[in-house]
Protein backbone atom coordinates (compact mmCIF):
# COMPACT_ATOMS: atom_id res chain seq x y z
CA UNK A 1 0.00 0.00 0.00
CA UNK A 2 1.27 3.41 -0.94
CA UNK A 3 2.35 5.94 1.61
CA UNK A 4 -0.02 8.56 0.10
CA UNK A 5 -3.02 6.26 0.67
CA UNK A 6 -2.13 5.95 4.34
CA UNK A 7 -1.80 9.73 4.66
CA UNK A 8 -5.15 10.23 2.88
CA UNK A 9 -6.79 7.68 5.19
CA UNK A 10 -5.46 9.67 8.11
CA UNK A 11 -6.96 12.87 6.68
CA UNK A 12 -10.36 11.17 6.19
CA UNK A 13 -10.08 10.08 9.82
CA UNK A 14 -9.28 13.61 10.93
CA UNK A 15 -12.42 14.96 9.26
CA UNK A 16 -14.57 12.15 10.68
CA UNK A 17 -13.12 12.76 14.15
CA UNK A 18 -13.93 16.48 14.20
CA UNK A 19 -17.41 15.77 12.91
CA UNK A 20 -18.02 12.87 15.32
CA UNK A 21 -16.95 14.84 18.38
CA UNK A 22 -19.16 17.81 17.52
CA UNK A 23 -22.27 15.67 16.96
CA UNK A 24 -21.75 12.91 19.53
CA UNK A 25 -21.77 10.34 16.73
CA UNK A 26 -19.14 7.78 15.80
CA UNK A 27 -18.46 9.46 12.49
CA UNK A 28 -18.90 6.19 10.56
CA UNK A 29 -21.69 7.81 8.57
CA UNK A 30 -19.12 9.96 6.75
CA UNK A 31 -16.00 7.84 7.25
CA UNK A 32 -17.25 4.71 5.46
CA UNK A 33 -18.45 6.54 2.29
CA UNK A 34 -15.21 8.57 2.23
CA UNK A 35 -12.99 5.50 2.47
CA UNK A 36 -15.05 3.46 0.01
CA UNK A 37 -15.75 6.02 -2.70
CA UNK A 38 -12.71 8.31 -2.49
CA UNK A 39 -9.98 5.82 -1.57
CA UNK A 40 -11.55 2.58 -2.96
CA UNK A 41 -11.16 0.71 0.32
CA UNK A 42 -13.27 -2.51 0.30
CA UNK A 43 -16.54 -2.09 2.25
CA UNK A 44 -15.81 -4.74 4.92
CA UNK A 45 -12.40 -3.18 5.67
CA UNK A 46 -13.97 0.27 5.82
CA UNK A 47 -16.69 -0.90 8.22
CA UNK A 48 -14.25 -2.65 10.55
CA UNK A 49 -11.94 0.37 10.48
CA UNK A 50 -14.97 2.52 11.27
CA UNK A 51 -15.65 0.43 14.40
CA UNK A 52 -12.13 1.16 15.61
CA UNK A 53 -12.70 4.79 14.61
CA UNK A 54 -15.81 5.00 16.84
CA UNK A 55 -13.64 3.96 19.78
CA UNK A 56 -10.97 6.53 18.88
CA UNK A 57 -13.65 9.23 18.52
CA UNK A 58 -15.15 8.33 21.88
CA UNK A 59 -11.82 8.22 23.72
CA UNK A 60 -10.58 11.44 22.11
CA UNK A 61 -13.77 13.46 22.53
CA UNK A 62 -14.55 12.28 26.04
CA UNK A 63 -11.11 13.26 27.37
CA UNK A 64 -12.04 16.85 26.59
CA UNK A 65 -15.73 16.60 27.51
CA UNK A 66 -14.89 14.96 30.87
CA UNK A 67 -12.45 17.78 31.61
CA UNK A 68 -15.08 20.36 30.73
CA UNK A 69 -17.50 18.56 33.05
CA UNK A 70 -19.99 18.22 30.19
CA UNK A 71 -20.32 14.43 30.43
CA UNK A 72 -22.90 12.93 32.77
CA UNK A 73 -20.89 9.83 33.67
CA UNK A 74 -23.56 8.28 35.90
CA UNK A 75 -26.32 8.69 33.34
CA UNK A 76 -24.04 7.43 30.54
CA UNK A 77 -23.14 4.32 32.49
CA UNK A 78 -26.77 3.65 33.46
CA UNK A 79 -27.90 3.93 29.84
CA UNK A 80 -25.01 1.73 28.67
CA UNK A 81 -26.52 -1.03 30.82
CA UNK A 82 -29.44 -1.45 28.42
CA UNK A 83 -27.46 -0.46 25.31
CA UNK A 84 -24.87 -3.20 25.74
CA UNK A 85 -27.58 -5.69 26.73
CA UNK A 86 -29.52 -4.68 23.62
CA UNK A 87 -26.46 -5.00 21.39
CA UNK A 88 -25.62 -8.46 22.72
CA UNK A 89 -29.26 -9.58 22.48
CA UNK A 90 -29.61 -7.99 19.05
CA UNK A 91 -26.72 -10.06 17.73
CA UNK A 92 -28.72 -13.18 18.60
CA UNK A 93 -31.89 -11.77 17.02
CA UNK A 94 -30.13 -11.17 13.69
CA UNK A 95 -31.65 -13.48 11.11
CA UNK A 96 -34.96 -13.78 13.00
CA UNK A 97 -36.11 -10.24 12.42
CA UNK A 98 -37.26 -8.64 9.18
CA UNK A 99 -34.73 -5.83 8.89
CA UNK A 100 -36.65 -4.03 6.10
CA UNK A 101 -39.49 -3.18 8.48
CA UNK A 102 -36.99 -2.09 11.12
CA UNK A 103 -35.29 0.16 8.60
CA UNK A 104 -38.61 1.79 7.72
CA UNK A 105 -39.52 2.32 11.40
CA UNK A 106 -36.06 3.70 12.04
CA UNK A 107 -36.45 6.04 9.05
CA UNK A 108 -39.67 7.39 10.61
CA UNK A 109 -37.86 7.99 13.91
CA UNK A 110 -35.04 9.80 12.09
CA UNK A 111 -37.42 11.98 10.08
CA UNK A 112 -39.11 12.97 13.33
CA UNK A 113 -35.72 13.65 14.98
CA UNK A 114 -34.52 15.81 12.10
CA UNK A 115 -37.81 17.69 11.99
CA UNK A 116 -37.88 18.38 15.73
CA UNK A 117 -34.25 19.55 15.75
CA UNK A 118 -34.66 21.80 12.70
CA UNK A 119 -37.61 23.54 14.30
CA UNK A 120 -36.14 26.46 16.15
CA UNK A 121 -37.25 26.66 19.73
CA UNK A 122 -36.15 29.76 21.51
CA UNK A 123 -36.49 28.34 24.99
CA UNK A 124 -34.56 25.18 24.09
CA UNK A 125 -31.80 27.16 22.39
CA UNK A 126 -31.29 29.14 25.53
CA UNK A 127 -31.16 25.97 27.58
CA UNK A 128 -28.52 24.55 25.25
CA UNK A 129 -26.56 27.78 25.17
CA UNK A 130 -26.16 27.93 28.89
CA UNK A 131 -25.62 24.19 29.21
CA UNK A 132 -25.37 24.66 32.95
CA UNK A 133 -27.73 21.89 33.99
CA UNK A 134 -25.47 20.00 36.32
CA UNK A 135 -25.04 16.22 35.98
CA UNK A 136 -27.88 14.21 37.43
CA UNK A 137 -30.54 16.60 36.21
CA UNK A 138 -32.74 14.65 33.88
CA UNK A 139 -36.12 12.97 33.84
CA UNK A 140 -37.81 9.97 32.19
CA UNK A 141 -35.03 7.54 33.13
CA UNK A 142 -37.17 4.42 32.44
CA UNK A 143 -38.00 5.68 28.93
CA UNK A 144 -34.34 6.61 28.41
CA UNK A 145 -33.28 3.11 29.44
CA UNK A 146 -35.83 1.61 27.08
CA UNK A 147 -34.70 3.64 24.07
CA UNK A 148 -31.03 3.06 24.86
CA UNK A 149 -31.74 -0.66 24.83
CA UNK A 150 -33.47 -0.20 21.48
CA UNK A 151 -30.42 1.73 20.24
CA UNK A 152 -28.28 -1.27 21.19
CA UNK A 153 -30.57 -3.73 19.40
CA UNK A 154 -30.68 -1.55 16.28
CA UNK A 155 -26.91 -1.07 16.28
CA UNK A 156 -26.51 -4.84 16.20
CA UNK A 157 -29.25 -5.44 13.61
CA UNK A 158 -28.72 -2.52 11.25
CA UNK A 159 -25.02 -1.90 11.75
CA UNK A 160 -25.47 1.69 12.87
CA UNK A 161 -23.84 3.42 15.80
CA UNK A 162 -26.20 4.23 18.65
CA UNK A 163 -25.38 7.94 18.86
CA UNK A 164 -28.02 8.94 16.34
CA UNK A 165 -30.65 7.58 18.79
CA UNK A 166 -28.97 8.45 22.10
CA UNK A 167 -28.47 12.17 21.48
CA UNK A 168 -32.11 12.97 20.58
CA UNK A 169 -33.42 10.68 23.35
CA UNK A 170 -31.26 12.36 26.00
CA UNK A 171 -32.04 15.83 24.67
CA UNK A 172 -35.74 15.63 23.78
CA UNK A 173 -36.97 12.95 26.14
CA UNK A 174 -34.72 13.29 29.17
CA UNK A 175 -34.24 17.05 29.07
CA UNK A 176 -30.45 17.28 28.86
CA UNK A 177 -29.03 20.33 27.11
CA UNK A 178 -27.97 19.49 23.57
CA UNK A 179 -24.26 19.91 24.36
CA UNK A 180 -24.52 17.67 27.43
CA UNK A 181 -26.36 15.05 25.35
CA UNK A 182 -23.57 15.16 22.73
CA UNK A 183 -20.83 14.84 25.39
CA UNK A 184 -22.57 11.98 27.19
CA UNK A 185 -23.18 10.18 23.89
CA UNK A 186 -19.47 10.55 23.02
CA UNK A 187 -18.62 8.86 26.31
CA UNK A 188 -21.06 6.00 25.60
CA UNK A 189 -20.43 5.10 21.94
CA UNK A 190 -16.91 3.79 22.56
CA UNK A 191 -18.20 1.38 25.19
CA UNK A 192 -20.86 0.06 22.82
CA UNK A 193 -18.40 -0.27 19.93
CA UNK A 194 -15.65 -1.98 21.94
CA UNK A 195 -17.50 -5.30 22.30
CA UNK A 196 -18.16 -5.44 18.55
CA UNK A 197 -14.64 -4.38 17.62
CA UNK A 198 -13.13 -7.09 19.85
CA UNK A 199 -15.03 -9.69 17.82
CA UNK A 200 -13.74 -8.21 14.54
CA UNK A 201 -10.21 -8.15 15.95
CA UNK A 202 -10.49 -11.76 17.12
CA UNK A 203 -11.56 -12.85 13.63
CA UNK A 204 -8.69 -10.92 12.06
CA UNK A 205 -11.09 -8.78 10.02
CA UNK A 206 -9.43 -5.48 10.86
CA UNK A 207 -6.82 -4.34 8.32
CA UNK A 208 -4.22 -2.44 10.38
CA UNK A 209 -3.05 -0.47 7.35
CA UNK A 210 -6.55 1.05 7.07
CA UNK A 211 -7.52 1.13 10.75
CA UNK A 212 -4.25 2.54 12.15
CA UNK A 213 -3.99 5.76 10.11
CA UNK A 214 -7.75 6.29 10.43
CA UNK A 215 -7.60 5.84 14.22
CA UNK A 216 -4.71 8.29 14.59
CA UNK A 217 -6.49 10.89 12.44
CA UNK A 218 -9.82 10.36 14.18
CA UNK A 219 -8.33 10.71 17.66
CA UNK A 220 -6.59 13.98 16.79
CA UNK A 221 -9.76 15.23 15.05
CA UNK A 222 -12.01 14.25 17.94
CA UNK A 223 -9.85 16.02 20.51
CA UNK A 224 -9.88 19.25 18.52
CA UNK A 225 -13.57 18.85 17.62
CA UNK A 226 -14.48 18.51 21.29
CA UNK A 227 -12.49 21.65 22.13
CA UNK A 228 -14.30 23.46 19.33
CA UNK A 229 -17.84 22.30 20.14
CA UNK A 230 -18.52 24.47 23.24
CA UNK A 231 -17.64 27.56 21.19
CA UNK A 232 -19.95 26.73 18.29
CA UNK A 233 -23.47 28.17 18.34
CA UNK A 234 -25.76 25.44 19.68
CA UNK A 235 -28.08 26.04 16.75
CA UNK A 236 -25.30 25.07 14.32
CA UNK A 237 -24.54 21.90 16.28
CA UNK A 238 -28.22 20.95 16.33
CA UNK A 239 -28.69 21.61 12.63
CA UNK A 240 -25.60 19.63 11.74
CA UNK A 241 -27.01 16.72 13.73
CA UNK A 242 -30.43 17.17 12.12
CA UNK A 243 -28.86 17.12 8.64
CA UNK A 244 -27.16 13.80 9.43
CA UNK A 245 -30.44 12.40 10.78
CA UNK A 246 -32.23 13.46 7.60
CA UNK A 247 -29.54 11.90 5.40
CA UNK A 248 -29.68 8.63 7.38
CA UNK A 249 -33.49 8.66 7.23
CA UNK A 250 -33.31 8.77 3.43
CA UNK A 251 -30.71 5.97 3.33
CA UNK A 252 -32.85 3.79 5.64
CA UNK A 253 -36.00 4.57 3.65
CA UNK A 254 -34.30 3.54 0.42
CA UNK A 255 -32.89 0.35 1.94
CA UNK A 256 -36.19 -0.57 3.59
CA UNK A 257 -38.28 0.05 0.48
CA UNK A 258 -35.90 -1.75 -1.88
CA UNK A 259 -35.81 -4.68 0.54
CA UNK A 260 -39.60 -4.99 0.69
CA UNK A 261 -40.19 -4.68 -3.07
CA UNK B 1 -22.69 15.54 43.32
CA UNK B 2 -18.98 14.79 43.10
CA UNK B 3 -19.16 14.39 39.35
CA UNK B 4 -16.40 16.84 38.40
CA UNK B 5 -13.82 15.24 40.66
CA UNK B 6 -14.86 11.82 39.44
CA UNK B 7 -14.43 12.81 35.79
CA UNK B 8 -11.05 14.39 36.50
CA UNK B 9 -9.85 11.06 37.79
CA UNK B 10 -11.69 8.88 35.31
CA UNK B 11 -9.69 10.15 32.39
CA UNK B 12 -6.21 9.59 33.73
CA UNK B 13 -5.21 5.94 33.30
CA UNK B 14 -7.44 5.30 30.29
CA UNK B 15 -6.09 8.30 28.40
CA UNK B 16 -2.56 7.13 29.11
CA UNK B 17 -3.33 3.68 27.66
CA UNK B 18 -5.04 5.23 24.63
CA UNK B 19 -2.00 7.44 24.01
CA UNK B 20 0.28 4.41 24.14
CA UNK B 21 -1.94 2.57 21.67
CA UNK B 22 -1.80 5.50 19.23
CA UNK B 23 1.97 5.75 19.65
CA UNK B 24 2.24 2.03 18.81
CA UNK B 25 0.04 2.54 15.73
CA UNK B 26 2.16 5.45 14.51
CA UNK B 27 5.42 3.62 15.17
CA UNK B 28 4.03 0.47 13.54
CA UNK B 29 3.12 2.34 10.35
CA UNK B 30 6.60 3.84 10.13
CA UNK B 31 8.26 0.47 10.68
CA UNK B 32 6.02 -1.11 8.02
CA UNK B 33 7.07 1.55 5.50
CA UNK B 34 10.71 1.11 6.47
CA UNK B 35 10.17 -2.58 5.61
CA UNK B 36 10.90 -3.55 9.19
CA UNK B 37 9.78 -6.97 10.42
CA UNK B 38 8.11 -5.86 13.66
CA UNK B 39 5.69 -3.37 12.05
CA UNK B 40 2.68 -5.68 11.89
CA UNK B 41 3.14 -6.73 15.51
CA UNK B 42 3.30 -3.13 16.68
CA UNK B 43 0.11 -2.37 14.72
CA UNK B 44 -1.70 -5.39 16.20
CA UNK B 45 -0.70 -4.49 19.73
CA UNK B 46 -1.75 -0.87 19.19
CA UNK B 47 -5.16 -1.87 17.82
CA UNK B 48 -5.82 -4.28 20.68
CA UNK B 49 -4.90 -1.65 23.28
CA UNK B 50 -7.16 0.90 21.57
CA UNK B 51 -10.09 -1.54 21.50
CA UNK B 52 -9.50 -2.41 25.16
CA UNK B 53 -9.44 1.25 26.23
CA UNK B 54 -13.25 1.54 26.69
CA UNK B 55 -13.27 -1.75 28.64
CA UNK B 56 -10.62 -0.24 30.88
CA UNK B 57 -12.59 2.98 31.20
CA UNK B 58 -15.69 1.10 32.39
CA UNK B 59 -13.65 -0.85 34.95
CA UNK B 60 -11.87 2.26 36.14
CA UNK B 61 -15.10 4.25 36.44
CA UNK B 62 -16.58 1.38 38.47
CA UNK B 63 -13.62 1.47 40.88
CA UNK B 64 -13.98 5.24 41.26
CA UNK B 65 -17.69 4.89 42.04
CA UNK B 66 -16.84 2.24 44.62
CA UNK B 67 -14.24 4.50 46.25
CA UNK B 68 -16.87 7.21 46.47
CA UNK B 69 -19.07 4.70 48.28
CA UNK B 70 -21.51 4.87 45.38
CA UNK B 71 -22.37 1.17 45.47
CA UNK B 72 -25.25 1.46 43.05
CA UNK B 73 -23.19 2.90 40.21
CA UNK B 74 -20.22 0.66 40.99
CA UNK B 75 -22.57 -2.28 40.49
CA UNK B 76 -23.96 -0.79 37.27
CA UNK B 77 -20.41 -0.38 35.89
CA UNK B 78 -19.58 -3.94 36.89
CA UNK B 79 -22.67 -5.21 35.06
CA UNK B 80 -21.75 -3.24 31.92
CA UNK B 81 -18.23 -4.69 32.10
CA UNK B 82 -19.64 -8.18 32.52
CA UNK B 83 -21.93 -7.80 29.51
CA UNK B 84 -19.10 -6.47 27.33
CA UNK B 85 -17.06 -9.56 28.15
CA UNK B 86 -20.07 -11.86 27.71
CA UNK B 87 -20.85 -10.23 24.35
CA UNK B 88 -17.28 -10.73 23.18
CA UNK B 89 -17.25 -14.35 24.38
CA UNK B 90 -20.57 -15.16 22.68
CA UNK B 91 -19.37 -13.51 19.46
CA UNK B 92 -16.25 -15.64 19.45
CA UNK B 93 -18.19 -18.83 20.21
CA UNK B 94 -20.82 -18.09 17.54
CA UNK B 95 -18.27 -17.85 14.74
Amino acid sequence: MAMETVVLEGICGLAAGVFGAITGLGGGVILVPLLVSALHVPVLKAVSASMVAVIATSMGASVTYLRQGLTDVRLGMALELTTVAGAVGGAFLAGWVVSDLLELLFAVFLFYTAFSLFRSRREQDRKGEEGDYSPGHYHNLPAGLFFSGLAGVLSALLGIGGGIIKVPVMHRLMGLSFRRAVATSSFMIGITAAAGALVYWGRGQIDPLVAAPVAIGVYAGARSGAKLMPHLPVKFVRWLFAAVALYMALVMLRKGVSGLL
Amino acid sequence: MTNIRLTDMAERLTTFVTSISLFLLGAGLMVVFAKGAAGRKLLSAGLLLLILSPVLRVGETGILFWRQKDRKYALISLLVLFMMIAGYASGVVAK
